[in-house]
């Protein structure tokens, strides 16, 4: 009975020990894409159909966390540790300069990218010093929400300017349980992407030849900025002061509780005002942000982006992969089924697409004017200089202006290092 | 076997556990050290190397250390002050409950013994403006006429003092009033004989026989303050003025990358703190000679 039991179980453990080896047959070559969940599926099936049309090739789908700290944290550290099991990496748009600085990516081939084909913005992203390192995969950028029927019945057009804007703000909400308007002002990196909307539709920018070459007028931009923003905020028919607290679902849910005329926020919010639990479905539309006078309106870009790892040991089966999961069909398939806003300019136009996305026609309007933040391996940093500045003037511990030249003293000394 | 054979038995069985636990605590300590003499960026691979107390001089002209630094002591002397205060009044009336004693010890720990992180999302539902049962409670007594934005500009150092006092007052509770049943009754019978006031008895037995244990209190609490991270993290990220040096670290660390720099600013903090619990040390060990 004892020896009968010894056996049983010495040969389940060399039946474990086994299979566990032997899963990879020299053969195949296994290629191995981390990337953030995608809960429509879409992404799966994509990667299923290419596993079945490529015999010698399994692609593997690794789902990071859904935070992008975490995700950051988890490549860099691979990456540092030189890790070679993974070839293929999803990238938010603001990594590229750091992982390509670096060499943690690699420059791709041109074959692989043609910039003409893509949205200008996103292309931006994925460029480091003249060489493209990432497939622009999937978009985002700030807009404008608006009360149709509220404007409607008070008879006015959606506004294109501050003046414009304010100005509706200020015929619309007479009560106090109403907001004008509501955004991202919290001290995180969604501040970062409001304040460049400002900034961008005064005339201004964080551009580095700007800020090195004429500092004193980078500084009176961003005080002309931070002055716009406050004046918002200090205006009881526009901005509550408790937007300075306020991150992207704070405002989304004050806006589909209808307590909002207007919301500066993602494409997601779309989904959720239109979605059952809503008070505003069916009355929101969309519309690029306001600008100064004479300016244009500029949308910050968000999004995600392919990259080629530096230590992949199969460089050639992976980029024929990325090919196929930045291509149209792929993009047009994540756009009909996940709502994932595509990155090349074809797809806007594909009328599956806007049969499924009938608003995506909108949104491609605001596309056409995106702007990348900053775009250098220093990029924490440099968020958290702007983030920690732009909330005190707006907070009302410093001036505009010491904030401002605060900016440019220390962006300037960042990125000459 | 004599005494010193034994004493040598004792020294080598030791020798592992004691090995251990340097490896363990040591290690790091001393990885730290030399990292902060380093350039050790991640994102810049290719610059790495020793660059001596190239760091320190940065930290030295970084404003927003000595800012967060400031921030810190601000925070630790406000939440250590306020949770020995209210602690010693907490266990001063503890000590005189005879019914009902194991049942209040009991809800007296219990924001204690919650995990921060649980009990500072708590808070930030508190503390939110709109929909938070702080400014509702407030505005229907009439104390308040708008909503307070507890988590905002001016107020958040505040909030986050309140949130730290109601989590940790607990602890020095707990340490004071075992103090306070170490007094012999008999010193309070004698006192009470001699004609002595409730305060007279409170200054010249209860205090100065707590004092040891007052500073055990101030040692933990000031030494855990001054490292505070997860309650500021969660309730305000270090905005408004909230930021302490643990979160500064977190930043340089997790989101720059910056190994050598993050190390060099983690060096200045065990300083601080070391030298910190120094005092509060010499402290104690005055505090436990004995008086007259």
């Amino acid at each position: 009975m004892r020896t009968a039991t010894i056996m049983t179980i010495v040969a389940l453990a060399a039946a474990f020990a086994l299979s566990g080896c032997g899963s990879e047959n020299g053969d195949t070559i296994t290629i191995v894409f981390a990337a953030g969940n995608d809960p429509s599926g879409a992404t799966a099936s994509l990667i299923e159909r290419y596993n079945a049309t490529h015999p010698g090739v399994e692609v593997r789908f690794q789902i990071m966390p859904a935070n992008t700290d975490t995700q950051h944290d988890a490549y860099v550290t691979y990456l540092s540790a030189h890790e070679s099991s993974i070839d293929l990496y999803s990238l938010d748009v603001i990594w590229t300069a750091e992982f390509a600085r670096a060499g943690w990516v690699e420059p791709l081939p041109e074959a692989i990218v043609h910039p003409e084909e893509f949205l200008s913005g996103p292309i931006a992203s994925v460029t480091y010093e003249g060489k493209i390192y990432a497939v622009p995969w999937f978009t985002d950028a700030g807009v404008l929400y608006y009360r149709e029927d509220l404007l409607e019945d008070a008879g006015l057009s959606v506004p294109q300017t501050w003046d414009a804007f304010v100005a509706a703000c200020e015929a619309v909400v007479t009560s106090s349980d109403m907001d004008g308007f509501v955004w991202q002002g919290a001290r995180y990196e969604g501040l970062v992407c409001n304040f460049l909307e400002y900034l961008w539709g005064v005339g201004g920018s964080l551009d580095p030849d700007h800020l090195l070459a004429e500092p004193e007028l980078a500084a009176s931009e961003i005080t002309e900025t931070l002055n716009l923003m406050s004046g918002l905020i200090a205006n009881d028919a526009v901005t509550p002061r408790s937007v300075l607290t306020y991150k992207e679902e704070d405002a989304r849910r004050l806006f589909t509780e209808g307590r909002s005329l207007f919301l500066r926020n993602w494409p997601y919010a779309w989904g959720m005002a239109e979605e059952e639990g809503s008070k505003v479905i069916g009355k929101t539309g969309i519309a690029p942000l306001p600008h100064a006078k004479n300016r244009t309106s500029y949308s910050t870009i968000g999004g995600w982006n392919i990259a080629l790892s530096s230590f992949s040991e199969h460089r050639q089966e992976a980029l024929e992969f990325l090919s196929f999961i930045t291509s149209e069909e792929a993009l047009r398939l994540r756009a009909i089924e996940g709502s994932y806003m595509p990155t090349r300019l074809v797809t806007y136009e594909d009328p599956a697409v806007l049969e499924a996305n009938p608003h995506f026609a909108d949104f491609f309007e605001v596309f056409k004017n995106t702007r990348n933040r900053p775009r250098s391996p220093h990029y924490p940093r440099i968020s958290d200089v702007i983030q920690e500045n732009v909330h005190r003037a707006l907070s009302g511990e410093i001036t505009s202006k010491a904030a401002a030249e605060k900016i440019v003293t220390e962006l300037a000394d960042i990125l000459s290092q | 076997m004599n005494r010193r054979q034994e004493r040598r038995l004792a020294a080598w069985l030791i020798t592992p556990s004691l090995a251990f636990v340097v490896l363990v605590g040591a290690f790091p300590v001393v990885s730290q050290f030399v990292l902060s003499l380093t350039r050790y960026d991640l994102k810049f691979p290719d610059e790495r190397g020793f660059v001596g107390f190239g760091n320190f001089a940065r930290l030295a002209g970084d404003t927003v250390f000595w800012l967060d630094l400031w921030q810190t002591v601000v925070f630790t002397v406000s939440s250590v002050g306020l949770e020995l205060a209210i602690g010693l009044l907490a266990a001063l009336l503890l000590n005189r409950i005879l019914r009902g004693r194991m049942f209040m010890n009991a809800t007296m720990i219990l924001p204690w013994a919650l995990p921060t992180v649980v009990a500072a999302t708590m808070w930030s539902l508190i503390f939110n403006d709109k929909i938070g049962l702080l400014n509702s409670v407030l505005i229907r007594l009439g104390i308040v006429e708008t909503p307070i934005l507890w988590l905002g500009p001016g107020v958040a150092m505040i909030s986050v003092i309140l949130a730290d006092v109601w989590k940790t007052t607990p602890f020095v509770t707990v340490i004071l009033l075992a103090g306070l049943k170490s007094i012999p009754h008999h010193y309070y019978e004698a006192a009470q004989l001699d004609g002595g006031s409730r305060w007279q008895i409170f200054r010249s037995i209860t205090l100065p026989l707590l004092k040891p244990f007052i500073a055990v209190a101030l040692l933990f609490r000031a030494m855990d303050a001054f490292r505070i991270f997860d309650l500021v993290w969660v309730l305000t990220g270090g905005a408004s003025k909230t930021e302490t040096l643990s979160v500064y670290i977190y930043k340089v660390l997790f989101r720059y990358s910056d190994f050598g720099y993050g190390s060099a600013i983690t060096v200045a903090l065990f300083a601080i703190v070391f030298l910190m619990s120094l005092v509060l040390l010499r402290f104690m060990k005055v505090a436990s000679e004995p008086t007259q």
